[in-house]
């Protein structure tokens, strides 16, 4: 079964439909104009949210599900399903801990990602946040998070640091939002977050270790959904725009130009959306699902944007918004390289 | 003992050190030595040029170009002669050795250096040439007197008088720059016969400097004629009925605006005709074979400027305790990028050799440049991750501006087609068959 036809995509049709296309960026500014309110009434009502939170990721809605969610949102707005995905996934932190009012969720894995066996064990070199006594300080430079209304601020988060292993710790954090002069995904915010105060552990040891695997499988699968939404959305418009355009007294979809790019633009993104069906909450799974659909769908992106020519490259056409867009999704949180790294550590531990 | 291969060279003989010899010296230096002196020391200037007056302005540019004083930037550069230095004294301010030892290579020099600062500052001041190539390619020295040379001497004195070129029409954009679409390509814009000239009616859109250009170098058809009898009017800005529409908002190359222009009864006196009548396709033809080249070196000038970027953060940022640079997959991945640069490179000067312009040889460094420059900026982009994403880092703007390249001048389709057309019906190794 392709991962649209399960039937919470037919929900997240619905939903984005309804929330996420009216409340799309501005392509020049990236501004959404505040529409975060509207977009979570929406979710609630499209049955995302259970028990007066997102319930994503296994919190109601099973992996699979989340993924044709986030896929049909990605096909409208990679920005704001990267919104809900980040918020979703800080909720679904925060209730298997017990609850609380968290919308960030920081892990160290950007600018880049180490490798697998600092996921396993963080080494300080590579991991700057860290935990002393009931103290945790660090920064984490980049973290997705559902739009706020304040640019900077103090908030409670939760922060993936090193201490003895792995901690989860709970804290307050200054957060700073960051000015949106960014290639994509600006409907989405890009914090700063601090850490410099008391801290409350909430995982430690294995435990924190394997929250922190799952967390970063979750981001990693639904950053490839979004992307493969990304690319479907692109391949639709652009073939559109491919037989409503004429040249030489035929649609340009005709010309074998055009006919070469949108099945190779189709090709890439029915490829990105197979590697989803092997979406599972695992770091090896979810780097090779990442890995794949990311670079498909950057494909098929890039395609359809070539069928529009020179149309293809102004703001007020779609295809501009998803390039950027879907760049971000394959290089953000963990690069094409560091996801390369992790998977050939694992195949040289199972050889 | 010391294995590195430069040392090691101290153990030969005298004429085996002197014949094997690699002294120290930066990828840019190594190549500008293969460049006759002449137009060595042009690179040299243009890039410090490049550096001092563009790499300073280009976040601001690319984040407000509306607000961004273009005439200013374009008066610094007239100032300093890069508007003026492809054409010779006294009509422009080349250098004879540079502009002898080949007129060409200058130009993809000047777009290499230019671009590797800024890809939209770098479009915003070579602009100026492409609108200018018509009229001198028509060798109409009548023409070249008349029309350029008032303009090349204010811009020479500082007070830039700026060409720009306009061929694409709403509904017809790449195909009339192929023969095949040309053929039933849509055209409106059109020239009508009235006493002492021409009156033009139509509109063009993306052109670049449309709205800061005093003169157009722009093709129309004929009254009830088709495309083949487009002809080449130079529109003068100030004449009744020329307007400046849309501004369009695009994804790169942000500094050069990109305009429609909506002519409603342009006049056009016969001294503004540029070539025969009926002589405008193959003047756009010759501007494209001519142009083509140096788009090439804008798209290898972006990806240079975003190899550049890239490597300043990656040796300035820490990461598992070693500079992100000295990584073996980072340092690999710039080898990947260095590759590429020097392959486009190398196909540009080989094609600047050519003069004039072989269409086949134009479009293939076109496409490939193109190509290579998106290629190079993903990979910049993986390099740094998240630190890429910002504007700041000047490596996410190095893409947007790249992806300009496929499409404008013929997209990298268009390009295939013109290599096609060019050497399709001949034997690739020449001979007999």
């Amino acid at each position: 079964m392709w991962i649209y036809e399960r039937p919470e995509a037919e929900a997240g049709r619905s939903f984005a439909g309804r929330a996420v296309a009216p409340a799309l960026p501005d392509g020049e500014s990236g501004k959404a104009g505040g529409r975060g309110a509207d977009v979570l009434g929406e979710a609630e009502r499209a049955g995302f949210v259970e028990a007066g939170d997102l319930a994503l990721w296994g919190a109601g809605i099973d992996t699979e599900g989340s993924v044709a969610i986030l896929f049909e949102v990605g096909r409208v707005c990679a920005g704001w399903g990267m919104a809900l995905h980040s918020l979703a996934l800080a909720r679904r932190l925060s209730r298997e801990l017990g609850g609380g009012d968290v919308a960030i969720a920081a892990s160290p894995i950007a600018p880049r990602c180490p490798p697998l066996e600092v996921l396993e064990r963080p080494d300080p070199s590579w991991i700057e946040p860290r935990l002393e006594g009931d103290r945790a300080t660090g920064i984490f430079p980049h973290a997705w998070g559902f739009p706020r209304p304040d640019a900077s601020g103090s908030d409670d988060v939760l922060a993936f640091v090193r201490g003895d292993g792995w901690a989860l710790v709970r804290a307050r954090a200054a957060v700073t939002r960051d000015d949106g002069r960014r290639l994509g995904l600006r409907a989405c915010d890009l914090f700063r977050v601090e850490l410099a105060g008391r801290a409350e552990v909430a995982a430690s040891g294995e435990r924190a270790r394997q929250l922190l695997e799952e967390h970063v499988a979750r981001l990693w699968l639904g950053m490839a959904a979004l992307a493969a939404g990304c690319a479907a959305g692109a391949v639709r418009e652009a073939a559109r725009y491919a037989a409503e355009r004429f040249q030489g007294g035929s649609a340009i979809e005709k010309h074998a130009a055009v006919s070469m790019l949108l099945g190779e633009a189709r090709a890439r993104a029915d490829s990105a959306v197979a590697a989803l069906g092997a979406a599972r909450q695992t770091l090896v799974a979810s780097a090779r699902v990442r890995l794949t659909a990311t670079a498909d769908a950057a494909c098929a992106v890039t395609r359809s944007l070539q069928v529009l020519g020179g149309a293809g490259y102004m703001e007020d056409f779609p295809l501009c918004k998803r390039l950027r867009d879907v760049e971000v999704l394959r290089i953000s949180q963990g690069t094409p390289d560091d996801l390369r790294r992790i998977l050939a550590a694992d195949l040289a531990r199972c050889a | 003992m010391s294995l590195d291969p430069i040392l090691a060279r101290e153990k030969l003989g005298a004429v085996a050190r002197l014949i094997t010899r690699q002294p120290p010296a930066s990828l840019w230096e190594i190549d500008t030595s293969l460049l006759p002196p002449a137009l060595g020391a042009y690179r040299r200037k243009v890039r410090d040029f490049a550096r001092r007056e563009l790499l300073p302005r280009c976040l601001e540019a690319d984040a407000d170009p509306d607000r961004f004083d273009r005439i200013g930037l374009v008066r610094i550069a007239a100032r300093a002669g890069i508007l003026t230095d492809s054409l010779p004294r006294p009509l422009g301010t080349g250098g004879a050795w540079t502009l002898a030892s080949s007129p060409l290579l200058a130009a993809h020099l000047r777009m290499e250096e230019l671009c590797a600062a800024c890809g939209g500052l770098g479009l915003l001041l070579g602009a100026n040439e492409l609108g200018m190539l018509p009229i001198l390619l028509s060798a109409d020295f009548s023409a070249i007197r008349r029309l350029l040379w008032p303009a090349l001497q204010r811009t020479r004195r500082g007070e830039p008088s700026l060409f720009a070129f306009a061929i694409t029409e709403p509904d017809a954009g790449s195909d009339v720059q192929d023969t095949r679409g040309a053929r039933t390509a849509r055209i409106v814009t059109r020239a009508r016969r009235v006493p002492n000239g021409w009156r033009i009616r139509g509109r063009k859109c993306f052109i670049t400097n449309g709205d800061i250009a005093e003169r157009v170098s722009l093709f129309a058809a004929l009254e009830d004629e088709g495309l083949e009898s487009w002809t080449c009017f130079v529109v003068e800005r100030a004449q009744g009925g020329f307007a400046v529409g849309r501004h369009e908002r695009k994804l790169g190359q942000r500094a050069a605006n990109a305009v429609e222009l909506v002519l409603d009864d342009v006049f056009v006196p016969d001294d503004h005709v540029v070539g025969p009548l009926r002589g405008g396709w193959a003047l756009a033809r010759a501007t494209l074979d001519m142009s083509r080249g140096p788009v090439g070196a804008i798209a290898l000038g972006i990806a240079r400027g975003a190899v550049e970027a890239a490597l300043e953060v990656a040796r300035s940022m820490r990461v598992g305790g070693r500079a992100l640079v000295e990584h073996d997959d980072v340092a690999l991945a710039f080898a990947d990028m260095l590759m590429e640069l020097g392959a486009s490179r190398s196909l540009l000067w080989q094609t600047a050799g050519h003069l004039p312009p072989r269409a086949a040889a134009a479009a293939t460094a076109k496409a490939f440049c193109a190509e290579s420059a998106w290629r190079v900026c993903s990979r910049a982009m993986e390099v740094l991750g998240d630190a890429a994403i910002f504007s700041s880092s000047r490596v996410e703007k190095a893409l947007r501006d790249a992806r300009l390249n496929q499409i404008y001048e013929g997209t990298d389709e268009i390009q295939r087609l013109a290599l096609l057309e060019a050497q399709w019906t001949t034997d690739i190794a020449g001979g007999t068959r």
